[in-house]
């Protein structure tokens, strides 16, 4: 962090942004499919840099919110069930020689 | 976990319509809620475009398009997300905002183009039901960076089946998806902020 450029850059970054090159990383890290040396990388790095554990801690928020987005269990009303039905008689009569 | 789509060496017309049609059920809740997010919540958008799919699909897996093995339900999101782009996107017809042309001379809206009552009613409900900053932060994003977003994290898809739903390579999904969360994560941070639970 001595260069002046990196401390010009850090500096406009909230504490809670990733560093920039760890962006991905750190996404890719919160959905466990890091392997092999860029685990190993990010995991050393993340245990030193709380700007990146602070980012992590928000992706991993952020994914049990959306998580639980998708427990609900829409389904087809039933004119548009309806309707399914007859295309797939449609092509069914359609197709058959 | 959804099941595999075993096509038989020939079979007749019941056997293969069964065989969609439970497909089709266990994926159908998954269609709906992206569907619903793609149309921004809007109802009829939503259950038109999971019936298309659902049609499309059938036809495909008529014609053979369905590869035996392959994830069924990456695959119906692929025609969904697709028939999404082509048409509804394109089209703007659920959406399109009132503007002076909807307008009649004594100012009083004309043959709408706008969503309907029966749009707005589900939209709100969504909204009540589930996490109402959070649909709306998903609402904000470019729908590239949604629909990632809503396969990997909402459906829970693997990288590599969004990649087959959406149609782009894994590396633009793991993008798409950085980009996406981030931005998400900022959109809620400034939603929270503005309610006060935040300091800013």
């Amino acid at each position: 962090m001595d260069n002046p450029l990196f401390r010009f850059l850090y500096s406009r970054l909230r504490p809670d942004e990733p560093c920039p090159h760890m962006r991905l990383l750190v996404s890719d890290y919160a959905s466990g499919i890091l392997s092999g040396g860029s685990l190993v990388y990010t995991r050393s790095h993340l245990n030193a840099c709380p700007r990146c554990s602070l980012a992590l801690e928000g992706l991993q928020q952020l994914r049990a919110r959306l998580h639980a987005a998708g427990a609900d269990l829409p389904r087809l009303d039933n004119a548009h069930r309806a309707q399914v039905e007859a295309e797939w008689e449609r092509i069914e009569q359609a197709q058959t020689p | 976990m959804t099941r595999d789509v075993q096509q038989d060496e020939e079979p007749g017309n019941e056997r293969l319509r069964d065989q969609f049609a439970q497909t089709a059920r266990e994926c159908e809740a998954a269609l709906l809620r992206v569907a619903l997010r793609l149309c921004q919540g809007g109802y009829d958008c939503a259950q038109e475009l999971v019936q298309e799919a659902l049609v499309r699909g059938y036809e495909g897996f008529r014609q053979g398009k369905f590869l035996s093995g392959s994830n069924a339900k990456a695959w119906l999101l692929r025609i969904l997300t697709n028939h999404f782009i082509n048409g509804y996107r394109h089209a703007r017809r659920w959406n399109a905002p009132l503007d002076v042309d909807t307008l009649t001379r004594g100012g009083e809206s004309g043959p709408p183009q706008t969503r309907t009552d029966r749009d707005e009613t589900p939209q709100k409900l969504l909204s009540r039901t589930l996490d109402e900053p959070l649909e709306d932060a998903l609402n904000r994003l470019p729908d590239a960076l949604r629909m990632t977003v809503l396969l990997v994290d909402v459906e829970a898809l693997s990288y590599q089946e969004a990649a087959i739903a959406l149609d782009i390579p894994v590396g633009t999904v793991r993008s798409r998806l950085a980009r996406g969360r981030y931005l998400l994560k900022d959109l809620l941070q400034g939603y929270a902020q503005e309610k006060g639970l935040l300091r800013g």
